[in-house]
């Protein structure tokens, strides 16, 4: 995620979300991966459109539309299209590392570790974490009940879509209430927590993040994925640009090749 | 050695923030520690408040004004809250989705534990223990939220057992467990509190399963104790004011002109004995077995051939998902107009996948679900069909006349009880009239869920007025009551396949789970289901009246 929002140059991204959506697809998260991409892709199609709309920016005119009320003159460049673009792609490269993380990372570990670090943060991020699944539940089954009410008397998306926000407030008081109910409201009282010894596949997690963090570096300070578009495109292109948008794939996913003793 | 107090209400009242009237009106009751409690009455007479305020959440969480005082294990709930009331008072609500909080249930039975310091090792042993105590060894590694309700129901529980409290503190805990999870949970209450001394305090609307483990019930009425007594003087008041607070045994001696209420089923069986009753001398009458023979013949005709106007046709339905399960293994069954069919089995046997198929809310793998004309769906979560600020926003005025929920138009739908947010889901769900065409099959999941029974008699006439205007219905229920009282076809699932497919007398008479209580009690003698048929067989032997 890290290396998505420093690499500009759409080629290093376009890069990156090809991992991503590789390493989905070995580590069993494809479903989760198309559908996240459902509600990521329309969003990064706004972007690019609002972008081509307010940037000032460029100098290469494609369209001219004119004096439009509140936002006068209206010209689309070229240069505010493709950094939408860039925008764009951001977007649906970070949804989808998102969705990946909690599709493959143990959360329950996660917060574990985070409940030692900090009490308070690792409670609200507890309630936060749990809200999601409760929500997507909740709007699901709101869902599910509309399509089963006559349709003259189903309640439209609007009022469903409502009544799933504000009954957030309600899930997360539950949620706060049932940690309450589990003690945790008293203050966090951790146990230091036994040694797990590490597998092939923590190693493998280790190595694979640490020779991520070399490419993207060493691509930074080489210049190989260097990008701008304010004014005018100019974009990196050469044998660099090419070592990174290999090397990125084939680190991120390396480890996922092994499978073996790995639960899906 | 006089015990200790557990739990002491004085003068303890409290009113809901935007409530008009008082929902627990100067409650005054002391618990001992090692007692088990249940606290009995009709839907909104206060038992979820009361659990909830025992328990610290109420005012504190969910607002409002108490006076008075309650302490649990000497902790007192205004000084120290949920939180702290829960290193004394383990406790589960009424749905189990809304109070756990992790994302894998071992990591759910861990935390308590953890909050608590125990070391690594503890907390192992302890999620474990409370595991094996609970039947969920299987589960321990499985995501929450692929769990059913019931299995969900099973984790809150062992949560709140995990850290072996003082007290545990329980809100309707069998009310989505089937038959066989229920009678094992009852039984596990029993032991907890017969061996390990923890006093339990059950607040629930079916009592035949914890009568027989209780010293004592708390009886509501309009937010007030009613009764406070042992279970055979309960039974007794309760018989005499409203049916609702009995049980199907008691309801059948009853009918029978018994003074003697039982409180078990074994107790029932021993007093029939003692007055000459012996189910070999009383074979299945036949008035009653003629019906169930030509039952048991239309079901197999039509399961052999299948009529082409049926209200609902399942043929071959697979449920196959990504991860290689199947939920469903090639169902076939037919409904007829008119028909009304009980869909029982135990938890995750595939009962609601089914409804959904047969609602069309999912596609099968393979096979088909085909209905004649409209479909009414209720589902588990009737919540979910009053998506509005108002009440009245979510269902035209008309149909809560209808319903006789008009004068709650303007409450917000989070506000009502479950019985009334059954009633308004199944009034919108159902409707007819005003350019929507009546349903042709009428599909309810676990309709009785939480509902006291003058409601479940208000549904049983709903469910014989759309089958008698010609539409199907197919009723999921973990309730073999409701199940005799509605349905001339029983259909038992297990594992996503039909076991059983025959009339309710066949199949609801001889079980040991899948029973009604007056069947348990009489061993099916005369196919009675119900306590009024059970005590046409009393009388007809002799005893009683």
């Amino acid at each position: 995620m890290a290396a998505a929002l420093t690499i500009d140059h759409p080629v290093g991204l376009l890069a990156l979300l090809a991992a991503v959506i590789w390493a989905g697809w070995l580590a069993g998260a494809g479903e989760q991966l198309r559908k996240a991409s459902r509600f990521a892709l329309p969003l990064a199609l706004m972007v690019v459109a609002i972008n081509a709309i307010v940037s000032r920016d460029g100098v290469t005119v494609v369209a001219r539309l004119g004096e439009v009320p509140i936002l006068g003159r209206l010209d689309i460049t070229l240069e505010g299209l493709v950094y939408g673009a860039v925008l764009g792609l951001r977007v649906v490269l970070v949804s989808l590392a998102a969705v990946l993380f909690t599709a493959v990372v143990d959360q329950d570990e996660l917060l574990g570790l985070v409940r030692r670090r900090s009490g308070r943060f690792g409670l609200a991020a507890s309630v936060a974490g749990r809200l999601m699944p409760l929500l997507a539940a909740d709007g699901a089954r709101m869902a599910e009940a509309r399509k089963a009410v006559p349709k003259t008397l189903a309640v439209s998306r609007f009022d469903l879509v409502s009544s799933i926000a504000t009954g957030a407030l309600d899930r997360a008081a539950d949620a706060a209430a049932a940690l309450e109910l589990r003690g945790l409201g008293e203050g966090p009282c951790l146990a230091p927590r036994a040694h797990r010894p590490w597998s092939r596949h923590d190693f493998g997690l280790l190595i694979s993040s640490f020779a991520c963090c070399v490419v993207v570096a060493a691509a930074l300070v080489g210049g190989w994925v260097d990008f701008q578009s304010a004014s005018s495109i100019r974009a990196a292109w050469g044998l660099g640009l090419a070592v990174t948008v290999l090397a990125l794939p084939l680190v991120l996913v390396a480890p996922l090749f092994e499978r073996r003793g790995v639960g899906q | 050695m006089e015990r200790r107090v557990a739990i002491q209400l004085i003068d303890f009242s409290y009113k809901h923030p935007e409530g008009s009237r008082k929902a627990l009106d100067d409650i005054n009751v002391s618990i001992r520690e090692g007692e088990f409690v249940i606290i009995a009455g009709e839907s909104g007479a206060g038992k979820s408040t009361l659990v909830r305020a025992i328990a610290g959440l109420a005012p504190a969480f969910d607002g409002g004004t108490a006076a008075g005082s309650i302490s649990v294990c000497g902790l007192n709930t205004r000084d120290n809250g949920p939180a702290g009331i829960a290193r004394v008072c383990g406790t589960v609500l009424q749905d189990p989705e809304r109070q756990v909080v992790m994302n894998t249930v071992r990591a759910e039975l861990a935390l308590p534990l953890e909050s608590r310091g125990n070391s690594a090792a503890a907390t192992a042993r302890g999620v474990e223990e409370v595991s094996l105590l609970l039947g969920i060894g299987d589960l321990l590694d499985r995501r929450l939220q692929d769990l059913s309700g019931g299995e969900l129901q099973r984790v809150s529980i062992a949560a709140a057992l995990a850290v072996r409290p003082a007290v545990l503190l329980l809100d309707e805990p069998t009310s989505q467990l089937d038959p066989v999870a229920a009678d094992d949970l009852a039984w596990s209450l029993r032991r907890l509190n017969e061996e390990q001394g923890i006093t339990v305090v059950v607040a629930e609307q079916r009592l035949e399963r914890l009568l027989p483990a209780a010293d004592r019930v708390l009886a509501l009425a309009d937010g007030a104790i009613a009764c406070d007594s042992g279970p055979e003087e309960f039974l007794r008041w309760g018989s005499a004011g409203t049916a609702s607070l009995s049980t199907p045994a008691a309801r059948l001696f009853v009918a029978s002109g018994l003074t003697d209420l039982p409180i078990s089923v074994k107790e029932a069986k021993a007093s029939l004995a003692r007055k000459g009753f012996s189910v070999g001398d009383h074979p299945p009458d036949e008035k009653m077995e003629a019906p169930s023979k030509r039952s048991r013949l239309a079901v197999r005709l039509s399961r052999s051939n299948p009529p082409t106007d049926a209200a609902l046709e399942i043929s071959g339905l697979w449920d196959e998902r990504p991860d290689g399960r199947a939920i469903l293994k090639g169902i076939n069954l037919s409904v007829e107009p008119g028909e009304v069919i009980a869909l029982m089995g135990r938890n995750g046997a595939g009962k609601s996948t089914l409804l959904r198929h047969a609602a069309g809310l999912l596609q099968p793998s393979r096979g088909s679900a085909s209905v004649s004309g409209r479909v009414a769906y209720l589902s588990q979560t009737p919540a979910a069909y009053l998506a509005g600020e108002r009440l009245g926003d979510c269902v035209p005025i008309e149909l809560l006349e209808e319903a006789g929920l008009a004068g709650l138009a303007d409450r917000h739908p989070r506000d009502l009880s479950g019985g009334e947010i059954q009633r308004a889901a199944l009034a919108l769900v159902t409707a007819s009239g005003a350019g929507v065409e009546p349903p042709t099959m009428v599909l309810l999941d676990e309709p009785t869920r939480g509902m006291d029974l003058g409601n479940a008699e208000g549904l049983l006439a709903r469910i014989s007025y759309h089958a008698s205007q010609g539409a199907g219905v197919v009723v999921a229920t973990h309730d073999p009551e409701l199940a005799a009282a509605a349905a001339q076809r029983t259909v038992l699932m297990g594992e996503g396949t039909v076991l059983v497919d025959a009339p309710s007398v066949e199949v609801l008479t001889g079980g040991w789970y899948f029973a009604t209580e007056t069947a348990r009690i009489l061993d099916g003698a005369g196919g009675a289901l119900l306590p009024q048929q059970g005590a046409a067989v009393l009388t007809a032997a002799g005893v009683g009246r």
